[in-house]
């Protein structure tokens, strides 16, 4: 139970996949404009990465190790990703027509996502098992959410303010990141004794 | 409409089976190299840990450990034995203990008669210029006999055996590494006292 | 886009009218990640710009018979396959360089630079055109990514490639070396470029209409 505490603080606050670990920015910086968009997005990424999480797991414990086609892992983690995305627009087409309208084309920049590929290749290197994987997936998801909705709130009131002219849209919002990012700093020493 | 999807789906499987094939042959000449490398890697950092032992065992794993009896913390990734001449004189733990930044991974050195002969950090993702230290001879604090009532990081100076003046700031690296060291003790003087 | 482009132009288009980095916003997140050191960022560049020059030459070639339904999976296989071979290619050869770059190295899968020229480029190009944009891209790429490496070591450690620069009463700022620096520096780099080259952001903005990727330096996702 500890350790899947330690799991779940380590991948939100203390090594937060936006903030610290650097995954996951393209959507970060392109979707956090407004808090809708932002908690569509994160939705749909706590979804897919959970799952992939897991699917990634089996693949490499049953197709890839017992042939030893370790190599194989990225080609065959990336095409898991890109088809777990494809199947989640078809159910969410068929099932909830209004969620997937909104959602629109940022379902499959989550094929694209750094993070979900990114939290499939960690639990390869920690040697998680799949419980602990999926775990982390959606942890991970959870992180990526806190980090698009503070950051959706800063990018909302910075629209207000007086930006000198080339700083506008990108480059003040990473200069904003900055600074949440330090803040997560913080977090640093949380320990699960 | 099946032919619509037919089509796709099997160029698709082509360019798939294409590329699976072009990695086997580069995986096939890579892997050796790559295995070599590590293998030589390896011992040349047991060979640094441990001088004077002339080779080593095969690593005992965790799984290995735990069969013969053992109860290595979750820290220890194997155990080497460290033998002169044909004879095991010391072992070598190979220890991966969480620091502030990611894992650290160490080899501790310790003869039969318990004590420390040295210990190398192998990798560690510390912050450079606090955590980093522990590379720039904290753990010269371990060398030696192994004290009675194990090992504190204290922050001020040593006031008896068994005291790691711990790195300025930077406190969870310093423990980190020492709870490392603990348990490369235990799981050595274990397998001293089982007769393993 | 259906004008022949001119092979000079398909090269020298990334350096820095097209940079993907500081002027298209693709490849964030290892820009940011292994920016930590310049030499690391040497070694991430010319990894991604094989890759990058790999999958374009490939996807051009075989461009005619990519059924449009399935592109994306077929864009993004051809590009792992290449990821896996720099993968295997460093660990036997450029060990300590894998282990700098560690994860950041498969994830050169998903950098949005190499799908988008995928997308934008090579479907749409013959192979020795695509090869030069893979190369002028990836050239871009390696550019930014060193400054951005370059101004982080030396302000975070005190050193460039490794070497001591600085005197000793410069006591460096840890910080950029770390997380927040890392988005610093690449936002005050953007804002520079910017500045330099007021007025050419509408032809950018012109050559990603009809892309399905939808990176953040895209107006159509911003606009939502």
């Amino acid at each position: 139970m500890k350790e899947l505490i330690g799991i779940l603080l380590g991948a939100i606050f203390i090594e937060n996949f936006v903030l610290v670990k650097f995954l996951g920015i393209c959507p970060f910086l392109g979707v956090s404009k407004k808090l809708g968009t932002a908690l569509g997005m994160s939705g749909a990424v706590v979804f897919v990465n959970t799952l992939s999480s897991a699917v990634t797991w089996l693949v490499n414990e049953y197709l890839l190790k017992p042939y030893e086609l370790e190599y194989l892992q990225t080609l065959a983690f990336i095409l898991v990703i890109a088809a777990l995305v494809q199947f989640v627009e078809i159910v969410l087409k068929k099932m909830l027509p209004p969620l997937y309208k909104s959602l629109g084309i940022y379902l499959p920049l989550i094929t694209t996502n750094c993070a979900v590929l990114g939290s499939a290749l960690l639990n390869m290197e920690r040697e998680y098992t799949l419980f602990q994987s999926s775990v982390f997936g959606f942890a991970a998801g959870l992180g990526f959410t806190l980090a698009l909705v503070i950051f959706s709130g800063v990018r909302e009131r910075l629209e207000t303010c007086d930006i000198p002219e080339s700083f506008k849209g990108m480059p003040i919002a990473l200069v904003a990141a900055s600074l949440v990012s330090i803040t997560f700093m913080g977090f640093a020493g949380l320990v699960v004794k | 409409m099946f032919k619509e999807m037919f089509k796709p789906a099997l160029i698709l499987t082509l360019i798939c089976l294409v590329i699976t094939a072009a990695l086997a042959v580069v995986n096939g000449t890579t892997k050796p190299i790559i295995d070599e490398g590590n293998r030589q890697a390896k011992l040349e950092a047991l060979s640094k840990v441990y001088e004077g032992a002339s080779d080593f065992s095969e690593p005992m794993d965790a799984e290995t450990l735990k069969s013969k009896g053992l109860n290595p913390s979750d820290r220890i990734v194997g155990v080497y034995e460290a033998r002169k001449d044909g004879e095991v004189v010391g072992y070598v733990a190979d220890v991966a203990t969480r620091g502030y930044g990611g894992n650290i991974s160490m080899l501790v050195a310790i003869d039969k008669s318990l004590a420390i002969k040295n210990t190398i950090i192998v990798s560690h993702s510390e912050t450079p210029g606090f955590g980093s230290k522990v590379k720039d001879g904290f753990m010269n604090q371990f060398n030696g006999q192994i004290p009675e009532n194990g090992y504190n990081v204290v922050k001020k100076a040593k006031t008896k055996a068994g005291d790691i003046e711990a790195i300025t700031g930077a406190t969870i690296t310093s423990r980190a590494a020492t709870n490392g060291v603990s348990d490369a003790v235990a799981i050595v003087r274990a397998i001293i006292e089982g007769g393993i | 886009m259906a004008e022949k482009m001119k092979p000079i132009k398909a090269l020298t288009n990334g350096f820095i009218k097209e940079n993907p980095t500081l002027r298209l916003l693709l490849g964030m997140c290892p820009s940011l990640a292994i920016t930590t050191l310049a030499q690391n960022a040497i070694g991430m560049g010319l990894a991604a710009t094989f890759v990058l020059i790999g999958s374009n030459v490939v996807i051009s070639s075989i461009r005619k018979i990519i059924p449009d339904k399935v592109r994306i999976p077929v864009f993004v296989t051809v590009i792992a396959g290449f990821v896996t071979i720099v993968q295997m290619l460093m660990a036997a050869y450029l060990p300590e360089l894998n282990k700098q770059l560690g994860i950041y190295i498969p994830l050169i899968v998903v950098n949005c630079i190499i799908i988008a020229r995928a997308e934008m480029f090579a479907v749409k190009n013959g192979p020795w055109l695509s090869a030069l944009d893979g190369l002028g891209m990836g050239i871009g790429f390696t550019g930014a990514i060193f400054i951005i490496g370059s101004v982080r070591e030396l302000l975070g450690q005190g050193t460039w490639m490794g070497m001591k620069v600085t005197v000793d009463w410069f006591d460096p700022a840890t910080i950029m070396i770390m997380a927040p620096g890392g988005f610093l520096v690449m936002g005050v780099l953007i804002a520079l470029v910017n500045k330099l080259s007021k007025g050419k952001k509408k032809d950018a903005e012109a050559e990603h209409q009809g892309c399905a990727m939808g990176c953040p330096g895209c107006e159509k996702v911003n606009a939502s």
